[in-house]
């Protein structure tokens, strides 16, 4: 049996990470949980990934040309980031401030655009609605470009508040009026980007943000209560003053990272799972000037963050960055990635490729019957390739454990995976059929094989899919 | 643009190619070669999911498409990828032998695979290894006056010199960044003489060894000031000894005198070649669209410079990995200071 | 043949990468066909007439015998007001009938969700190929993705002596218990519905024989796949499947590609009727093939790129074959921006099939009301 330390830390991991080994978990948990939390928020301190390494042997990420090259670039970095958190807020703020390419001017564009959620992901929230609202692949999607100042285009202005900031409503009241909507939209007329270069016959150039006066309305408005000459700046400004911002981000921070929560659209009837831990990280985002940072201190030094084990369904791209993590694939540039990359899509996540400007939904919605069965097979299949040095070490290690009673190497392998439970009965089911393999002889190709079937088997269950 | 320096210009000439996966057009290209009469063999490395485009293209130096040979591999279940005789995952460099055979490597499959001048397959060699004569990563290769080929065995961090068909003559190099040291090595050249150039791309600067890997010179420091060198990925010599640099991370192309003091450098004057005229025709409204389109003057520039090649006519090829873009530039008044001649 | 009773059900083919309207159906006497097309240009004396106007691809020779016996309607210049040159983007306004904003539902899913609002039979639709197309997404509507009819299920990675065994305790572990909360149960039920819809098709390959024999490329796998599943009567009412990704994408090498990629979507489609006719099957499926845009009218010196207008065809014994639509005008001042100007909304085709032949009202699957054909 694992530890309380390291379950804890499985746990703590698998939510402000993509997982890890459990030698990794060990690690973790001699520098103690505090430690971890804080080293985890201080991903400039660790070591970024060899771009120039990578671009020479994936020579296409210089470009970033299509998408499916992209996704294969995130996906490698959500496997090999030392800078896990980083990434997961990258994640964070992909889902929320969505972008796709189906409606972009091209693919490289959405690559910035999660570059700047790397660097600004986690501090200020003001300054990432502003590094936002000038982003090129956000002015185009939203249409913001399309927005003039005798002909306004509320899309951008409109999204900003129910979906970027605010929420239509809290505890049963709305958060904002059809005439905020209107001068949110006025404020941020102009902001637009420069007529592109064809895609012809040299490919794509950078999207140029552009502030266009000529089109700006400049004239007085009257947004939340306030009024003034705003411009858009003004106007985010306003925004994260309210108390609907804090909510906002608190509970988008509370579903992502803590428990699943009833979808978007519900929130304004539908009160928080946990309106006391909602509470500690909107006065946290108060008092310390909108910072993102100090509410992930508070979430995860909570005890409601450490006792909510398993209570979300994981995601595709945690399912697949998590996996291949665990069986150590793909830590090093190499043909197949594309595939591993694809596997993301299949399960119901096509990243950098949202369904609408609402995101994917989350919880259980990431499943059903076909997406269910890519997943199970996905990680089966991984975790029974007995070439793959993730699933070695942890053979190594049940052999060298020594361990040769079916009901323990059960028990070990759920340690392995990232310190998993399983009711009774299913436990049960799984003990019985490695019983019937044979006997267990600890450091024989056999064992092996069994090692990897009980592994097979646990990744197939309900309880796996939570994270 | 014209950059004159120590009365040796860099005279731009015409820009070849666009992006196509397929057909008259590159994708990705890393490698050039020229062949005889104006032929051009430029290596295509694509991307995975698209391994269609993985291919050589055979064109000239007046941008006529002649065809194209080699294909990518599928790596759709990486285990049991089939990499038939001539297939492509990884390739890096392409070289002429005498008769005008075409020698690619391919830095996954550890194998040179060996082309006719038509594009026929002729045979492959290549053992994966760090031995006498065994491959890691081959890189850049050339062949030397003896019709033997230099190639840069770049995880290996040395260059090794085979007869064409693959025997083992000769090694020197190893990892670190002391005098004849590497740090994963990438482009290499020859000048007339048979001294070897090699891009030391993570030392960021190249190395001049005798014919036999005597260590001569080194010139480049990491930084973006003129001369100094970002992952220099590619290097030419040309017929007086001027070497011409691919400085792949700074995005832009160096002139080093035969002392390896800089000379010039240039980030691209690209133009509309032929091909890309034949696109725009084919999507007429981008015309209008690139006379209201804003920085158009983007469209010089470089970007992924990673190979460089010289001719007899002292023409020098830059290709842009990104762009799907060559660039051809002329040497001009081939006089400069220190020991030069004709 | 004695018609069934069996319902009506639709099969989808999507070309994707964008299908080169005026070399499949070709203006072969137009003209402004040669003045646009100076290197990707048929041969007038290669063409399959059908008038003295328009032909097939030569390599559409199957397709023309079933046109010839009166089964294919070609629906000319189909497409869909101010016309989006992006594949993606354009292929998810096919999917989800929302030129406008960007939608998450797909058409088919909406259809499917109209016959079975329960979700009663796992399989009323089922997708060919790793993936769901949107087309056939819709939240809370069951559709199995199959890669490989042949070899599709769950954990179909473990050895096959263990696998009877192994799928014995998933279904024992996925089966419903008391108190395990509401996203539990949720979980166990669509496992034991992928666990059901895969033992259903499983049996598809067995109950099957046919003296047809199909072509080995993925195409016509597909096709005999959809086959296979629809003549084993599982009561699935919608069959999709996608040729190879972006294989019509024609930008360059246009005439060796393209003409390839008819041949072999030709072969399966002639086959797969054939299958089914032998099978006693053909009377209650209709086919419709349909690619995201067409192509520009001028090509690029060895291809053609993304433009507009395409072509779709609808195949079946129920189909009043012929041609629908005008053929768009190639005079330069009818096009847009370089493009055929559409002339038919695919939403009214789309109303067409769903209404005519699968008998369920269009009007909130596409989003409005459409002018509809009469070839079925």
């Amino acid at each position: 049996m694992a530890s309380a330390d390291i379950e804890l830390m499985a746990h703590l991991m698998r939510r402000a990470g993509f997982g890890a080994t459990y030698e990794e978990l060990e690690q973790f948990a001699a520098n103690g949980y505090d430690a971890t939390v804080d080293e985890l928020l201080s991903p400039m301190e660790q070591p970024d990934l060899e771009v120039d390494l990578l671009e020479r042997y994936f020579i296409d990420w210089k470009e970033m040309n299509a998408l499916e090259v992209n996704q294969a670039y995130l996906t490698y970095r959500m496997i090999n980031t030392k800078r896990p958190l980083q990434e997961k807020m990258t994640l964070f703020w992909h889902g929320i401030f969505c972008v796709g390419n189906s409606k972009c001017e091209h693919g490289a564009q959405i690559q910035t655009q999660l570059n700047m959620f790397r660097e600004k992901g986690m501090g200020s929230f003001p300054e990432l609605l502003l590094a936002l609202s000038v982003d090129p692949a956000m002015v185009f999607y939203l249409d913001n470009c399309m927005s003039h100042k005798d002909a306004i285009n509320e899309n951008f202005g409109r999204e900003l508040l129910e979906l970027f900031a605010m929420g239509v409503g809290m505890d049963g009241e709305a958060n904002y009026s059809e005439e905020d909507v209107k001068e949110c939209a006025r404020a941020f007329t102009g902001w637009t980007i420069a007529n592109a270069i064809p895609r012809y016959p040299y490919g794509r150039f950078p999207s140029m943000f552009a502030f266009n006066a000529a089109d700006h309305d400049y004239g007085e408005k009257t947004f939340q209560g306030e009024t003034g000459n705003f411009n858009g700046d003004d106007i985010i400004e306003i925004i994260v003053k309210q108390p609907s911002a804090a909510r906002f981000i608190a509970r988008h921070l509370y579903n992502f990272f803590v428990a699943d929560e009833p979808q978007i659209p519900a929130w304004q009837g539908t009160p928080p799972r946990d309106i006391d831990a909602i509470k500690e990280m909107e006065d946290a985002y108060f008092e310390s000037g909108y910072n993102l940072t100090a509410m992930l201190r508070v979430m995860f030094k909570s005890d409601w963050f450490k006792a909510a084990r398993f209570e979300k369904v994981k995601s595709p791209a945690e399912t697949v960055a998590g996996t291949m993590r665990l069986v150590q694939d793909f830590t090093s540039p190499k043909p197949g990635l594309h595939p591993i990359a694809m596997e993301i899509r299949y399960m119901g996540q096509d990243l950098m490729n949202p369904p609408t400007v609402e995101g994917w939904h989350t919880g259980q919605e990431w499943i059903d019957s076909g997406t269910l069965v890519e997943r199970i097979n996905f990680t089966a299949d991984q975790m029974g390739n007995t070439d793959l040095p993730g699933v070695q070490a942890i053979i190594a290690r049940l052999s060298s454990e020594n361990i040769s009673d079916p009901a323990t190497l059960v028990g070990r392998c759920l340690d392995m995976l990232g310190c998993y439970s399983l009711p009774d009965e299913t436990r049960a089911y799984l003990v019985e059929h490695i019983g019937k393999s044979g006997d267990l002889n600890p450091g024989t190709e056999v064992y092996g094989a069994q090692v990897a079937q009980t592994l097979q088997l646990i990744v197939a269950t309900q309880e796996y899919q939570f994270a | 643009m014209t950059t004159e320096v120590l009365g040796v210009s860099l005279q731009y000439s015409h820009s070849i190619g666009r992006g196509e996966f397929a057909g008259p057009g590159f994708r990705n290209p890393v490698a050039l070669a020229r062949g005889a009469e104006g032929l051009m063999y430029v290596l295509n490395r694509a991307y995975e999911y698209r391994p269609d485009g993985k291919r050589v293209t055979i064109c000239t130096v007046d941008e006529e498409y002649i065809g194209e040979f080699a294909r990518g591999v599928n790596t759709a279940g990486i285990t049991d990828i089939v990499t038939e005789d001539g297939s492509l995952i990884w390739p890096t460099s392409v070289a002429l032998d005498k008769e005008g055979n075409v020698y690619v490597a391919d830095e996954w499959l550890n194998r040179i695979s060996i082309f006719s001048k038509d594009g026929e397959w002729i045979g492959k060699w290549g053992t994966e290894g760090s031995g006498d004569g065994e491959i890691s990563k081959p890189s850049g290769m050339v062949f030397d006056a003896d019709d033997n080929l230099i190639m840069v065995d770049s995880q290996n961090n040395r260059i090794q010199k085979f007869t064409k068909d693959g025997k083992f003559i000769s090694v020197f190099g190893s990892q670190g960044s002391g005098d004849g040291e590497f740090n994963l090595p990438w482009g290499i050249d020859l000048d007339k003489e048979g001294n070897i150039y090699v891009a030391d791309w993570r030392n960021d600067r190249i190395q001049k060894f005798t014919k036999d890997g005597k260590f001569l010179v080194a010139f480049g420091t990491s930084g973006s000031e003129p001369g100094e060198l970002n992952r220099p990925t590619g290097v030419a010599v040309d017929r007086t000894g001027m070497i011409y640099v691919a400085d792949w991370g700074n995005e832009r192309m160096q002139m080093y005198d035969p002392a390896g003091k800089f000379v010039t450098l240039t980030t691209g004057d690209g133009t509309m070649s032929k091909w890309g005229k034949d696109k725009l025709d084919g999507n007429a409204e981008m015309w209008e669209l690139r006379e209201i389109a804003q920085g158009l003057e983007r469209e010089k520039d470089f970007w992924g410079p990673v190979a460089v090649t010289v001719d007899d006519e002292d023409r020098v090829f830059v290709v842009e990995s990104c762009r799907n873009r060559i660039q051809v530039y002329r040497r001009q008044e081939p006089m400069f200071q220190g020991g030069g001649r004709l | 043949m004695t018609s069934t009773k069996k319902d009506p059900v639709l099969a989808v083919l999507q070309l994707s990468g964008g299908n080169d309207a005026l070399n499949t159906i070709i203006p072969y006497s137009n003209p402004l066909y040669a003045d646009n097309r100076p290197s990707v240009r048929v041969s007038e004396d290669q063409v399959l007439p059908i008038n003295d106007q328009i032909a097939f691809n030569p390599a559409m020779a199957p397709i023309k015998e079933l046109y010839d016996q009166g089964k294919v309607a070609i629906i000319q210049g189909v497409g869909y007001p101010n016309p989006n040159r992006s594949h993606f983007r354009s292929m998810d306004i096919w999917h989800t009938c929302e030129p406008e904003t960007v939608g998450n539902e797909g058409w088919l899913g909406r259809a499917i969700r109209d016959l079975d609002p329960t979700g009663e039979n796992v399989l009323t639709g089922v997708n060919f190929g790793r993936g769901l197309p949107r087309s056939l997404a819709a939240p809370g509507v069951p559709v199995a993705s199959v890669g490989n009819l042949e070899t599709y299920g769950v954990l179909t990675g473990i050895e096959d002596d263990q696998r009877e065994e192994a799928l014995d305790i998933f279904s024992r572990m996925y089966s419903p218990a008391m108190g395990r909360g509401q996203v539990m149960d949720y979980l166990s039920h669509t496992g034991m519905d992928a666990l059901k819809g895969a033992d259903i098709l499983s049996t598809a390959p067995e109950k099957y024989s046919s003296t047809v024999e199909y072509g080995g490329n993925s195409v016509a796998q597909y096709m005999r796949n959809i086959a296979q599943t629809h003549i084993a009567g599982f009561g699935t009412r919608f069959l999709y499947t996608t040729a190879p990704y972006n294989s019509f994408d024609t930008h360059a090498g246009q005439m060796v590609g393209h003409s390839s990629l008819w041949s072999e979507v030709s072969a399966a489609v002639r086959d797969f009727q054939s299958d089914l006719e032998e099978n006693d099957a053909a009377d209650n499926m209709t086919l419709l093939v349909f690619t995201e845009f067409g192509r520009r009218v001028h090509d690029n010196g060895s291809g053609t790129d993304h433009g507009s207008g395409g072509v779709a065809f609808v195949i079946g014994n129920n189909v009043k074959g012929g041609l629908y639509g005008e053929y768009p005008s190639l005079d330069e001042s009818k096009l847009l921006e370089g493009d055929l100007h559409f002339n038919n909304d695919f939403r009214g085709l789309y109303s067409t099939l769903l209404e005519n032949w699968i008998g369920i009202d269009a009007k909130t699957i596409v989003g409005g009301n459409f002018e509809k054909m009469d070839f079925i």
